[in-house]
Formats: C-alpha cells, sequence, structure tokens
C-alpha cells in the first residue's frame, strides 16, 4: 500500500506494513544504484586497458568530465538545456490541451469520430519527421517550428489514449446516469473523464516522452539552440565524450519527466493503484 | 395484506421486445402491474428477458410493442422518479462511500443541505452510517451492495428496480440483505420490482411473484404470497412458506406457458 493510502484507511492493524514495505524498497534502489555503478566500473575498465576505442565509447569519467565543465564550469549547456526544456514543456502542453479537446468532442459524439478516423489514422501513421520541412516552411526557422513539431509528436499517442480512455466501459454506469436523466456534460463530468484518468496518464507519459523526442529532432533539423543542435556540434567536431554527455543528460531529463508524471499518476489516480504483492 | 390502491403505479401491457438486428424477440406480451407499496418480483432462468423485462419499464430499453403507464399517464417513469439497483454495486471508486449516496442530488441538483441530511439517514438505515468516509475498495461486497441500495434511495423515489441486487454475494450476505431490504422496505414504504431468480428470496420478499419463462421471455403466472408481515427469520420456517416455495418452483418447472396465452393466477 502507498503511503497515500494510509492516511485514509482507519486503522486496520496496518502498523508493521509502512516500515516492511519502505525498507523492501529501499534494498530495490540500492540493488538499482549498484547495477548501474558497476557496468560504469566496468566500462571504465574496459576503456582504461584499450578494449574499446575512445571514438566508439569513450571512457565513463571522460564523459563525467565533460558533462560537468558543461553544467557547472563553462556551464555551456545550461542555456541549451533551457531551450530545450523550453520547447518539451511548451509543446507537450499545448499537444496536452489540444488531445484533450480533440478526444473529448470525438468521444461524445460517435459518429463525428467514426468520419474522422480514417483521416486521424492516415495522419498518425505518417512519421512526423517527414513534414518537419513543411513545418519549417509554414513557422520559419526557429522556435515556432520547432514548437510546432513537437506538438505534432505528442498530439497522437496522447489524444488517442485520451480517446481510448474517455470511451464509456460499463453499462451499468451508463444506465444508472440514464436513469437519473443525465446531460451528456454529466456523464463527461462524472463517469468519462475519472474513468480515463488511468489512459490520460499513459497518454501523458507518452506524450513527455515524445515532446523530448520531439524537442531534439527538430533541433538536429533546423535550430540553433538546444540539445540536439549541441550534440550536432560535438559530432562535427568528433567530440566523442561530449556526445555522450549530452546523451547522458537526455536521459537523466526523460526520467526526471518520468519520475514527475508517475509522483502526479499515483496522486491523481489513487483508487486504481497496482495491488502490491504479499508481504513476506 | 394490503388492499390494492384503485390505479397502480406503474403498469405495462402486452409490452414486447424484438432486437432489429437479429429479429430476436427478447420478451413478449409482458403485463404487469404495481400497485403503491408492493413488493412484486420477477422470476426466472437465467436469459429469460426477466431484466429486459425490468428495463423496459423504466425506459432504459425502448420497447418494440405495447402500452406502458405511470400513474396513469402513457410513458415510463421519468428520470428522478426511480432508484434503480444493479447486481453490480457500480459506485465510483474516486468518489467516498459518501459521496457515492449523494450522486443523485448532484445529478438532480437537489437540495444540498437535505441531500446530505437524507444521505445520512439512509446510511444508517443500512447500517453503514460509521463508514461514509471510506472509499468502495475498503468495503466488502455486501457492503457496497448496501451503498448502491442507500443511493438509489436518495431523491426519495416512489418505485425501486432491482436487478438481482445481491446475486453476486454469498448465500450469507445474501440472505442477511435480504431481511435488511424487508426492513428498509417496511420503513420506507418503497414500491419494489425485484428481478432474481431465487425462488426462496422471491417468496420471502414478495406480495407477489411473477413468473418467467425462458427465452423469449414470457410470463407464465403470478403467485400472490400472504404470509404475514413483517417478515423475517421466522417466516422461513412457516410451512406456508414451503408450500409458496413449491408452487413457484411448479409453476417454473412448467416449461410451456398455457396454450391460451393467458397468465394463470394461483391462490
Amino acid at each position: 500500500m502507498t503511503d497515500t493510502l494510509n492516511d485514509r484507511i482507519s486503522s486496520t492493524g496496518t502498523a508493521e506494513k509502512p516500515r516492511a514495505h519502505s525498507t523492501h524498497r529501499l534494498r530495490e534502489i540500492g540493488a538499482s544504484v549498484l547495477l548501474g555503478v558497476l557496468v560504469v566500473a566496468l566500462l571504465e575498465v574496459l576503456s582504461r586497458v584499450g578494449a574499446i576505442p575512445p571514438l566508439i565509447l569513450p571512457a565513463p569519467s571522460v564523459i563525467f568530465h565533460a558533462l560537468y565543465d558543461g553544467l557547472f564550469l563553462s556551464k555551456l549547456l545550461i542555456g541549451h538545456i533551457l531551450s530545450t526544456l523550453g520547447s518539451t514543456a511548451a509543446g507537450f502542453l499545448i499537444g496536452m490541451v489540444l488531445a484533450l479537446v480533440v478526444a473529448s468532442v470525438l468521444a461524445v459524439i460517435p459518429w463525428f469520430e467514426r468520419i474522422c478516423m480514417p483521416y486521424i489514422i492516415a495522419l498518425q501513421t505518417m512519421p512526423k519527421i517527414a513534414i518537419a520541412p513543411v513545418l519549417m516552411l509554414w513557422f520559419g526557422y526557429g522556435l515556432n517550428s520547432k514548437l510546432a513539431l513537437v506538438v505534432a509528436v505528442a498530439f497522437f499517442p496522447m489524444m488517442l489514449n485520451f480517446l481510448s480512455g474517455l470511451r464509456v466501459r460499463d453499462q451499468d454506469e451508463l444506465d444508472l446516469m440514464r436513469s437519473l436523466g443525465s446531460t451528456r456534460w454529466q456523464i463527461y463530468r462524472y463517469i468519462r473523464i475519472p474513468n480515463a484518468m488511468p489512459f490520460i496518464f499513459t497518454g501523458l507519459h507518452l506524450g513527455a516522452i515524445y515532446s523530448l523526442l520531439g524537442a531534439t529532432t527538430a533541433e538536429f533539423l533546423g535550430s540553433s539552440s538546444g540539445l540536439g543542435y549541441v550534440m550536432l556540434q560535438q559530432r562535427a567536431v568528433f567530440n566523442t565524450p561530449g556526445v555522450f554527455a549530452i546523451l547522458i543528460l537526455l536521459m537523466i531529463i526523460g526520467s526526471a519527466l518520468h519520475m514527475i508524471m508517475a509522483a502526479l499518476e499515483r496522486r491523481v489516480v489513487f483508487w486504481s493503484q497496482e495491488t502490491s504483492e504479499a508481504h513476506l | 395484506m394490503h388492499s390494492i390502491a384503485p390505479q397502480p403505479l406503474l403498469s405495462l401491457r402486452d409490452v414486447s421486445k424484438v432486437y432489429a438486428s437479429t429479429g430476436a424477440i427478447a420478451v413478449e406480451n409482458v403485463n404487469m402491474a404495481l400497485s403503491k407499496g408492493e413488493f412484486v418480483s420477477l422470476v426466472g432462468p437465467s436469459g429469460c428477458g426477466k431484466t429486459t423485462a425490468m428495463k423496459l419499464a423504466v425506459g432504459l430499453v425502448d420497447k418494440t410493442e405495447g402500452t406502458i403507464a405511470y400513474k396513469g399517464q402513457p410513458g415510463t417513469p421519468r428520470p428522478g422518479t426511480y432508484g434503480i439497483v444493479f447486481q453490480q454495486p457500480v459506485l465510483l471508486p474516486w468518489w467516498t462511500v459518501e459521496q457515492n449516496v449523494l450522486l443523485p442530488a448532484k445529478v438532480l441538483g437537489l437540495d444540498p443541505a437535505a441531500s446530505r441530511a437524507r444521505c445520512h439517514k439512509l446510511l444508517e438505515l443500512v447500517g453503514l452510517a460509521n463508514k461514509e468516509k471510506f472509499y468502495p475498495r475498503q468495503l466488502s461486497g455486501g457492503m457496497r451492495q448496501r451503498v448502491s441500495i442507500a443511493r438509489s434511495l436518495l431523491h426519495e423515489p416512489e418505485l425501486l428496480f432491482m436487478d438481482e441486487p445481491f446475486g453476486a454475494l454469498d448465500a450469507i450476505t445474501r440472505e442477511r440483505l435480504n431481511f435488511e431490504l424487508l426492513q428498509i422496505q417496511d420503513e420506507l414504504g418503497v414500491t419494489v420490482l425485484f428481478v432474481t431468480h431465487g425462488i426462496s428470496e422471491a417468496v420471502l420478499l414478495s406480495d407477489r411473484v411473477i413468473v418467467m419463462s425462458a427465452s423469449p421471455g414470457r410470463m407464465i403466472g403470478e403467485i400472490r404470497i400472504d404470509l404475514a408481515k413483517p417478515r423475517g427469520p421466522q417466516t422461513l420456517r412457516e410451512p406456508r412458506f414451503r408450500e409458496l416455495e413449491a408452487q413457484t418452483r411448479d409453476m417454473l418447472d412448467a416449461a410451456e406457458a398455457p396454450a391460451d396465452g393467458g397468465i394463470v393466477v394461483a391462490r
């Protein structure tokens, strides 16, 4: 049981469970860290003995140094991080709002959904990288086209998950609402949206990742700021440690986004957390 | 014994339901009348269409033929005039027990203070007064169904429709809830249409038991239950209870409807 649940449950003699659970969890985290340290140590050793050429995969210590330099010494990376994060966040939010509006309309008006679906599927399956040049034509070289690509990339996985979630899956729930003479809006508010929450969060998880991917891709294709741009720069001068440093950074950002989303999900969708395994 | 009110609260005349897409007959020639304060059970084997008959009565399913009248006016009872309880509790898991019971108030726009007072009273009536702030997942199946019953009565409906409400529960809980339902109905005087395939349950709870045949659903007959009220655990031991149970069972076993299509009324 998560700690938020314990606030709600009146005493059922669960005094032992939280403590047992957190030490279990702590052990798991420790094991994860240990795994990471072992892999890094192994790579460091292999690099030092010359088993891996530095152009292919630099030693972890060199990568770390590049990262440290970019973040804390020359601080060159900070501006680019902010640029990427900014586009990611802005594109994600715009995409999310658009996705929710479109999904809501389609969910509540089934015949309209049926009409539009072929086009939605066609647009979804088109690789968004292919439309990047078009977006640049429309929005110009710079922030707007970058934003547009992020939105284009993040919109579809979010919209489709939202739509799936907003469907009414329980006939009894629908009958209950109809027996009370509910309006479509009331059904939307009391049944569709809360039921959709787990699906919405699936969409948000995907949307966050796709937003980050979209931002860096846009930066590859035509931008003068952001981590994607820096990565191209580093590659151009064969600064492999720099390239890897950016990759590490992107992984950290992606993980952080995921953890934020997951924490939010636990609070919002409190009623449908995965049941915990029996305490040993 | 109740005296029958001059005009039935709800009446169905020759109602049938045919599914247009398949041509399958769900139910036919449903004739039913509910008088105020009555407890009527609809008994039949699984799949005989008794749930469909109930949904036709409230208008959740559109009839193909026949007439339905509520309080003398043609048409099914309007939303807000009846309560409904399903086999599953159908509680919203993101709301507390109290919020779930208050759903009709939110949808129908009833006065919040009065509704909350009624909510407390109903939860007391079903024995869940101390569980108001609990979430459905913290309750047992029987408790959740009690919440569902409380919810169905929040807006003070005259009619209560119950579709195999205790079917998903174990036998002991089911029996206990039967007795609780008797008390609730006695206290609130609500008219009940109760769908079940439990013969004992139907005989224990009802003033009248209507028996339906297997698909296509047709009413075979009706049995008047003249057991003394108030009923309780002692009723189960009365010889008359056994007799009525047997009569109902016999009628149910009679596979064919009477040749003339009429209804057999048993004494």
